[in-house]
């Protein structure tokens, strides 16, 4: 597998499926530090089971934005020589709780390539530097239930 | 704010300034364990001087989403309220963010959907701003909360 993709080497049409990660109850408390707070439906097991709709932890959903951004630079553009940016959202969906221990991977489909890019990142070059990929990123669980649909933009190194 | 609110509380055309917070390279390490995302563009100093897009290591934007969303979601539901995130329409990063750099959102409600007995869908548009008041994020979030029972 080439390790380092530029803009150019990628398809519309293509699919990409990245490897996977558990999620662990030691991710909701760290990622509670890094937002200051939580909500009982992610540390609170007797609340969630008062609630028929929950019934045990669940990770926190935005978390997995992180994750499918770890995933896109560990699968989709691996390696360090060519420079990848996340570039905004046109839409997210959580579609299922995500439970404490569940396994989760993603699957890349490459949907739009723009060659011109509208940004707010500073440098004279940097408009020449990127073309724009927009990927329909769908996060299945462990029983290849998709829990979490993003379409989102990255920005990705031109080889010329 | 610290009150326990209800879908019924909210008005369209309500608006909320949440606190501020200062975001650390401690915070994007934090996030880095919880995320398994540690690429160098978060990480690596030297890497990000040489880029002049960014300079030196930016914050996450994904961190920055899961901050504002405890922005909000401590301000509607202190003892428990259900909610859930439906999810965001439209989310565009506009500057970078680095460790060192403080942000703080405003909300405004933009609409309301009933969806059962149970919970309604709120609407917000979330502007979230620098510690020089520049827009660094603006997003559409949606956000199911829990209806008061009927009496």
């Amino acid at each position: 597998m080439n390790s380092n993709r530029y803009f150019e080497a990628f398809e519309k049409g293509e699919k990409i499926r990245s490897t996977g990660r558990q999620m662990t109850d030691a991710d909701t408390r760290l990622l509670m530090g890094v937002i200051s707070g939580s909500h009982p439906l992610h540390v609170d097991p007797d609340y969630c089971a008062s609630r028929p709709d929950v019934g045990r932890p669940i990770i926190q959903g935005s978390l997995v934005l992180g994750v499918m951004d770890a995933f896109f630079f560990e699968s989709v553009c691996p390696g360090n020589q060519v420079l990848a940016l996340v570039d905004g959202y046109e839409k997210i969906r959580f579609i299922k709780p995500i439970y404490v221990g569940d396994v989760l991977h993603a699957e890349f489909e490459v949907v739009e390539k723009d060659e011109e890019t509208r940004h707010g990142l500073p440098g004279e070059q940097a408009g020449k530097r990127f073309g724009r990929l927009t990927c329909g990123v769908t996060v299945y669980n462990q029983e290849e239930v998709p829990v979490v649909y993003a379409l989102e933009h990255y920005l990705v190194e031109k080889e010329a | 704010m610290g009150a326990t609110r209800y879908y019924e509380d909210f008005s369209i055309g309500d608006t909320e300034l949440s606190r501020s917070r200062q975001l650390d390279a401690a915070d994007i390490r934090m996030f880095g364990a919880c995320s398994s995302l540690n690429h160098r563009i978060h990480t690596d100093a030297l890497y990000c001087a040489k880029l002049e897009e960014l300079g030196k290591p930016v914050v996450p934007y994904s961190l920055l989403l899961n901050v504002i969303d405890a922005f909000f979601a401590q301000s509607i539901s202190p003892d428990g309220v259900p909610t859930f995130h439906y999810g965001y329409d439209k989310v565009e990063f506009r500057k970078p963010v680095y460790p060192g750099d403080s942000i703080y959102t405003k909300f405004e409600i933009t609409g309301k959907t009933e969806k059962n007995e149970n919970f309604g869908i709120l609407t917000l548009n979330a502007t979230t701003y620098n510690q020089n008041g520049e827009v660094v994020i603006f997003h559409v979030d949606k956000l199911y909360v829990g209806r008061k029972k009927a009496a």
